[in-house]
């Protein structure tokens, strides 16, 4: 698949992806996030002292699975990247409106401007996989 | 924020549903997530899973697993997550004490029964459990071992 395919499997699926990363003590995080693409990158908001955040700035490796669901035929979409914090009120502003299909104030009411402990988790996708119906209906890959 | 006995994390978890994101992490540092069929036995969490995957590849060289049950509208977006050490159990003997403890026949995805190598089943002994009330907005109750 091409990464506009990758994008369109991944909103077909769903919305909700999860997310794991590293401690720097080795141990592994997961938690639901809802990721929205701009071009190459995947978005993710966050809140600066989250353990996601914490981990990222230890070991900058993630990976996702979106959440699988009768809806979606039980199909895998699995990404692995990078990724780095973005906290600075220029990119906070720039991503507040049209990258995300929610509305990001129900969740930091300041906006971009006054909400400190917001910031947004940039994933560089490095290569994908879906798996259809669990891997039984066969796999499609991505490498970047 | 209130404490939790294992119990009641045990109790919470079961209106999430059977399916949960497991996450490990490889030799190399590297995490992984995958979904798994969960089901707690006695006081441990276990799953039945491909001897080849990597979650179990992942196991072997770090046993720290995190597990965070699905999200949704159905659960108020609420969260239930336990963090603890997982065991392989990779023998006949053990996949056969285990067999009919999951609650979903087993059958239907190893044809060959305990006695087949090519699954088995991760065990993971909890440490630590959080349940977030509706994004941890409403609340968030604890249990530690």
């Amino acid at each position: 698949m091409d990464l506009q395919e990758l994008k369109d499997h991944g909103t077909r699926i769903g919305m909700w992806a999860h997310l794991a990363t590293v401690g720097a003590d080795g141990a592994p995080d997961v938690v639901p996030v809802h990721p929205c693409w701009e071009d190459e990158t995947l978005w993710v908001m966050i809140g600066t002292d989250s353990v996601k955040a914490r981990n990222v700035a230890a070991n900058d490796a993630v990976a996702l699975h979106w959440q699988v669901g009768d809806s979606s035929g039980f199909d895998s979409l699995l990404v692995w990247g990078t990724a780095t914090v973005h906290d600075d009120l220029e990119t906070k502003q720039r991503l507040w409106t049209g990258v995300f299909d929610y509305d990001l104030s129900g969740f930091a009411p300041g906006g971009p401007d006054a909400s400190p402990g917001t910031a947004f988790l940039a994933v560089h996708p490095t290569r994908a996989t879906l798996l259809r119906n669990m891997g039984t209906g066969g796999r499609e890959t991505w490498t970047k | 924020m209130a404490d939790l006995t294992l119990a009641q994390v045990q109790a919470e978890s079961e209106r999430f549903g059977r399916i949960a994101y497991v996450s490990t992490v490889s030799a190399s540092g590297d995490p992984h997530v995958a979904p798994v069929a969960v089901a707690w036995i006695d006081d441990d969490l276990c799953a039945f899973v491909l001897a080849t995957s990597s979650k179990v590849a992942n196991l072997r060289a770090n046993p720290a697993a995190m597990v965070h049950w699905s999200v949704g509208e159905s659960t108020d977006w609420d969260s239930c997550m336990v963090w603890g050490s997982a065991s392989i159990v990779d023998t006949a003997e053990g996949r056969t004490a285990l067999w009919g403890r999951m609650g979903y026949d087993l059958g239907a995805f190893e044809a060959g029964g305990p006695e087949s190598s090519n699954h088995v089943f991760v065990r993971i002994a909890p440490q630590k459990a959080t349940v977030l009330r509706f994004y941890g907005i409403k609340g968030r109750d604890t249990w530690r071992a």
